[in-house]
């Protein structure tokens, strides 16, 4: 028996982004809606006929009634292909949840929510073994079931599951465990991990798919699905395929003057059109003397012209006015004075109202800069 | 600048003129009693170099005098070595004249001379600029020494007065520009915090952005609030959903349920049985209640035929005894009449034997007593009627008795009432006689036996009464209604079955109330205990009643999980509760700004701070010159102590032994001696500088001990050596011991202009 379908996860429909503009965070929730299209063009250029969602469709159990339809209606559009749904920590099949309304709103023939732990039949001679979650934490492994899990002899058994592998170190953000070796104890051909947002392979036959779009700035490797080709004792094989439209990076520099920045710039540029659609989060450290400050703000704004979206994270950015932001405050008098002592407050790493001091000490040098520009 | 002679008429006190014509260059003192001109001297000499002659209005009606006239001023004064007059006329024919008496030249006149003036006094502007430095007016010297104050009011103007400080000191410094840098850095952070918050209270500038991000930080606040609310509550249905679910998939457990129904079955099955088996019991019961029943009807039928034969036999023996007792009382009848012993009979023997006796007791009681004592042969031979009379023996004669002796005759005794006695003797005898012929015919011959025989009559009455009451008893209603009942009955035997009939229908009936009764005990063996069908029934009952208890409960707990459904479902159309993120993010965006606007209040205060400090740094190197100046004074009379002087050359506070009073809160005359020694200082300071003017101290010191005021006559004489002292007072004794020439008012005759 060979079998050829696609494994994901983790899609997070109607996520909201609160910490991006409203028109930025818009798009990067419509994005999670088409990648199911892109998912669906995955899977037929795969010639896979079933798409296995491994829990957390959809990002909330709360979410308003046409967020649903809409996810229904992208999955509905592909009819050629089977979408298996798996409920997972944040879309859990709980009374009176989402699964529920789901139902009500009879979801289309080509959808089938697993939200009952028994073998089903993908294909002849194919079954899965959902582990769907009751709740957002049940407390045991829902995939132990599948060990005792009867299938008819010579079936192909794909398990599917939400949750972290324990002891993979790697955690997922839900508080379910389940067994490293689970794929082994249940004679699964294939275990599809979801809640893992990065991609990652525990063995051969148990893989996390990880996100097919990426929601933040990445410790992990997210924006796949996985193409999986079943062929009766082989190996499971494996291929990851790129599904994301947003790239998310972020990015650490270590700066002590604008031109620190040029590596960054030759990598930024290399994304070519990718740009568009890139985020970036610059983290920098160091200190950066007044004049550059302004250079920095004018290469920030320069990226947020090229790049989807920019931040600068500057807490672990010192400011140091030099001799020439100095020199202009006079060689004597109170406001050098008054700027030495707040940049030996600035510069004192110990001092408690160091960060104050050298906000104080750029509003001192702006406020000299203006009355010598009002004077 | 000194003063060399001042002159002045119809000035104030003086209509008339007057002059001082000998100031010495060191110190001068004017000493006089109060009201002799000391004041006016002092407003005439301000009025000469800082009033404009063609003053008008009240500061020229203020200094004329009582007595009307047009104020005249004159003024010789020396500046830098060279010597002037300035001559000002008030008033009508107002004019100003400036002479150089080196060179006895007038130089100029009017607004050309005011001109000069102020040039050669190097005063800018209207104020008296320097010379209000050093110029006390009288009951000014306790007012602290601000300069720019203005005299007449206390309150702040420009007489250039502190700008001449500045001037003075500012050549020297380069920092004073430094200062209008810091001065201008401060105001604008001032003004920035000021958009913040408001200054003075650390509260935010309502209407600010830092007030603004408060109460967007406050708003969001409590939109989270309300979400989080929304989505506990939601949370909290979605888990009553959950229980409620399994609550009603375990009250529908198809096992359970089963079993439960079985129970009820079973229980209503034996139940029904156990009932069908005490109706037949209570069929049977019935059944042989109905048989003895008529089995003892069939007994009584019996023996009621027995009783009525009875009856018949009764009555029959009845009836012949009432017939034998009316034959006994027909004998009796029969031997009544038969009987002559009538009662009326046997009364009349008794009536007659009465009578009879009744007649002998009369004869008796009227008789005679004859009693005879006869010999036993006379006895022989006497006889009455015949009869022998016993020899002693008595004799009652009732009428007459004859008593014949034989022998002798016959004695007739006859009684007195013979005949009466012979009449009761006669009726006597008559009675006795039909006594005798009753008596034989009851055959009776005593009385007891007529009497005997008329109880044995009164006895067969009594008998023959006694016979007919039970007669009467027996058949009250007369024998034939005894016969018509006995009748009667016979005729009812007569139409009764026979008696063996009944008695065989008897025992037929018997038997069968015995068969029922066998029959109805087989029934009662048949039906269980009451207190098991009891208990079974209240099973039953138990068991249906926990039974639509749990129907209830699954209805109240469907409908609820209905209710649930429905609310979950409108709130997750509205999709609020899925809005938490958002408004978190809201909230986490608010509470950003407040950090940021916090961290720049902070930042502008901070910075504030240090400016205020190097500031600090810059005026004391800017008053410095103004406090040296004052220090060899202060040193005269405040040994020890040191000044804090402001920005403006105001004196805020004295600091001895390291405690800074301000000067508010010092006695007068510590103030006023400050005042003074603030003033040498300022005259210190301008004669240093090249640019002396005369201190004039109009009435100071008032409040002095005399140690202060010796140590302040000190202080004097060590100014005089650097400039022009005048000092007036009106303590003559008091200044005794200040050195210095003593002026004199002459009288003056103004010439011409």
């Amino acid at each position: 028996m060979s079998i050829r379908f696609i494994h994901t996860a983790d899609w997070q429909i109607a996520k909201v982004y609160p910490r991006f503009s409203s028109e930025l965070a818009g798009e990067l929730t419509a994005a999670r809606l088409a990648a199911i299209p892109r998912i669906a063009s995955i899977a037929r250029a795969e010639g896979a006929a079933h798409v296995l969602v491994a829990g957390d469709v959809f990002d909330s159990d709360r979410l308003e009634t046409v967020a649903l339809r809409r996810a229904l209606e992208h999955m509905r559009a592909a009819e050629d292909i089977r979408w298996l749904l798996l409920p997972g920590n944040h879309d859990p099949a709980r009374a009176g949840g989402i699964w529920e309304r789901i139902a009500r709103l009879t979801p289309p023939g080509n959808v089938t929510a697993l939200t009952e732990a028994q073998p089903f039949e993908i294909a002849r001679g194919a079954v899965v073994l959902p582990a769907p979650l009751v709740n957002r934490n049940p407390g045991r492994d829902p995939s132990a079931w599948m060990d005792d899990a009867v299938t008819a002899p010579g079936v192909t058994r794909i398990g599917l599951a939400h949750g972290s592998v324990v002891g993979f170190g790697s955690e997922g953000e839900s508080a379910v465990g389940i067994a490293p070796d689970r794929a082994k104890r249940a004679g699964l051909a294939y275990l599809a991990l979801g809640d893992w947002h990065g991609l990652t392979e525990i063995d051969g036959a148990t893989w996390y798919s990880g996100t097919p779009e990426p929601d933040r700035y990445p410790d992990n490797e997210p924006g796949f699905v996985l193409s999986v080709a079943l062929d009766g004792a082989a190996p499971a094989r494996v291929k990851p395929i790129a599904s994301a439209a947003f790239r998310w990076m972020k990015s650490t520099v270590a700066i002590r003057s604008i031109a620190d920045l040029t590596p960054l710039d030759r990598q930024l540029d290399a994304l070519a059109d990718g740009k568009r659609q890139t985020l970036l989060r610059v983290t920098l450290q160091g200190s950066l003397a007044l004049d550059d400050v302004s250079a920095l703000d004018a290469w920030a704004e320069t990226w947020a012209g090229r790049l989807r979206h920019i931040e600068i994270v500057r807490d672990k950015l010192s400011v140091t006015p030099n001799d020439g932001d100095f020199s202009r405050l006079g060689a004597t008098g109170p406001l050098a004075a008054a700027a030495a002592r707040l940049s030996a407050i600035a510069n004192d790493a110990a001092h408690p109202e160091r960060d104050d001091a050298a906000l104080a000490l750029l509003r001192l040098f702006a406020f000299a800069e203006a009355r010598e520009a009002g004077a | 600048m000194k003063l060399l002679a001042l002159r002045l008429a119809a000035f104030r006190r003086f209509g008339d003129g007057v002059a001082i014509e000998d100031f010495a260059p060191g110190v001068n003192v004017l000493a006089a009693a109060n009201e002799t001109g000391k004041s006016t001297v002092f407003q005439a000499l301000e009025a000469a170099f800082h009033t404009r002659f063609a003053v008008t209005g009240s500061v020229l009606d203020g200094m004329r005098p009582h007595g009307g006239g047009e104020p005249l001023v004159e003024v010789d004064f020396e500046i830098a070595g060279a010597r002037w007059r300035i001559r000002k006329q008030f008033g009508r024919g107002k004019d100003a004249v400036l002479t150089d008496l080196d060179r006895q030249a007038v130089v100029a006149r009017a607004l050309d001379a005011e001109e000069r003036l102020a040039s050669l006094l190097q005063l800018a502007g209207d104020g008296p600029g320097r010379f209000g430095l050093a110029w006390v007016r009288q009951q000014r010297s306790l007012r602290a020494p601000d300069p720019d104050l203005d005299p007449d009011t206390g309150k702040a103007k420009s007489r250039g007065e502190a700008r001449a400080l500045s001037d003075i000191i500012g050549a020297e410094l380069e920092a004073a520009a430094n200062g209008e840098a810091l001065s201008a850095v401060m105001e604008l952070a001032t003004a920035r915090l000021a958009d913040l918050v408001t200054l003075g209270r650390d509260a935010a500038r309502k209407h600010g952005p830092y007030d603004l991000a408060l109460k967007e930080q406050t708003r969001q606040r409590e939109a989270l609030a309300q979400t989080r609310a929304l989505v506990a509550a939601c949370e909290a249905r979605l888990e009553r959903m959950a229980r409620v679910s399994a609550a009603i998939a375990e009250l529908t457990d198809p096992v359970r349920v089963a079993a439960e129904l079985a129970d009820i079955e079973r229980l209503d099955r034996a139940t029904a049985a156990n009932a069908e088996a005490r109706q037949q019991r209570d069929r049977m019961r019935a059944e042989a209640e109905a048989a003895e029943r008529s089995a003892e009807q069939a007994a009584n039928a019996l023996s009621e035929r027995d009783r009525l034969a009875e009856s018949v036999e009764d009555l029959t023996a009845q009836v012949a005894r009432i017939e034998s007792l009316r034959s006994d009382i027909a004998a009796r009848v029969a031997d009544l009449n038969a009987d002559v012993a009538t009662p009326a009979r046997v009364q009349r023997c008794v009536d007659l034997y009465d009578a009879v006796r009744q007649a002998n007791a009369e004869l008796m009681s009227r008789s005679a007593d004859v009693a005879f004592a006869l010999t036993p042969e006379g006895a022989a031979r006497v006889t009455i009627e015949g009869r022998p009379v016993e020899r002693d023996s008595r004799l009652s004669v009732a009428d007459q008795v004859d008593i014949a002796i034989a022998g002798i005759g016959s004695i007739r005794i006859t009684t007195a009432d013979a005949d009466r006695a012979t009449a009761i003797k006669a009726r006597r005898d008559a009675a006795a006689e039909d006594l005798a012929t009753e008596m034989a015919l009851l055959g009776a011959t005593t009385l007891d036996d007529v009497k005997a025989r008329g109880l044995v009559r009164t006895q067969s009455v009594e008998h023959l009464d006694r016979a007919r009451g039970r007669l009467e008893g027996m058949a009250p209603s007369g024998v034939a209604a005894i016969a018509a009942r006995r009748q009667a009955i016979v005729d009812k035997l007569a139409a009764t079955p026979s008696r063996d009939a009944l008695a065989e229908r008897a025992a037929e009936l018997q038997r069968a109330a015995l068969d029922a009764r066998a029959r109805r005990a087989g029934a009662e063996s048949g039906v269980e205990d009451d207190a098991v069908h009891a208990k079974r029934a209240a099973d039953l009952a138990a068991l249906r009643t926990s039974s639509a208890a749990r129907q209830k409960t699954l209805q109240t707990f469907e409908l609820e999980l209905g209710e649930l459904r429905g609310q979950q479902a409108s709130i997750d159309e509205e999709g609020r509760a899925a809005l938490l993120p958002l408004v978190e993010g809201a909230l986490a965006d608010a509470d950003a700004d407040v950090a940021r606007l916090e961290r720049e209040i902070r930042a502008l205060r901070m910075l504030l701070r240090t400016l205020d400090d190097a500031g600090r740094d810059l005026k004391e190197r800017y008053l410095e010159p103004v406090t040296a100046a004052i220090a060899p004074y202060l040193a005269e009379v405040f040994p020890d102590a040191g000044l804090s002087i402001s920005r403006a050359f105001g004196l805020d506070a004295i600091v001895r032994g390291g405690v800074r009073e301000p000067y508010g809160t010092l006695s007068d005359g510590t103030r006023e001696q400050l005042a003074v020694l603030v003033r040498l200082g300022f005259a210190r300071l301008l004669a240093t500088r090249g640019q002396p003017v005369p201190l004039i101290l109009d009435d100071p010191l008032v409040y002095a001990d005399d140690a202060r005021l010796a140590a302040m006559c000190r202080a004097l004489e060590q100014a005089g050596l650097l400039h022009q002292v005048v000092v007036m007072t009106c303590r003559v004794t008091s200044f005794a011991g200040l050195a210095g020439r003593r002026l004199q008012i002459k009288p003056w005759r103004a010439g011409g202009m």
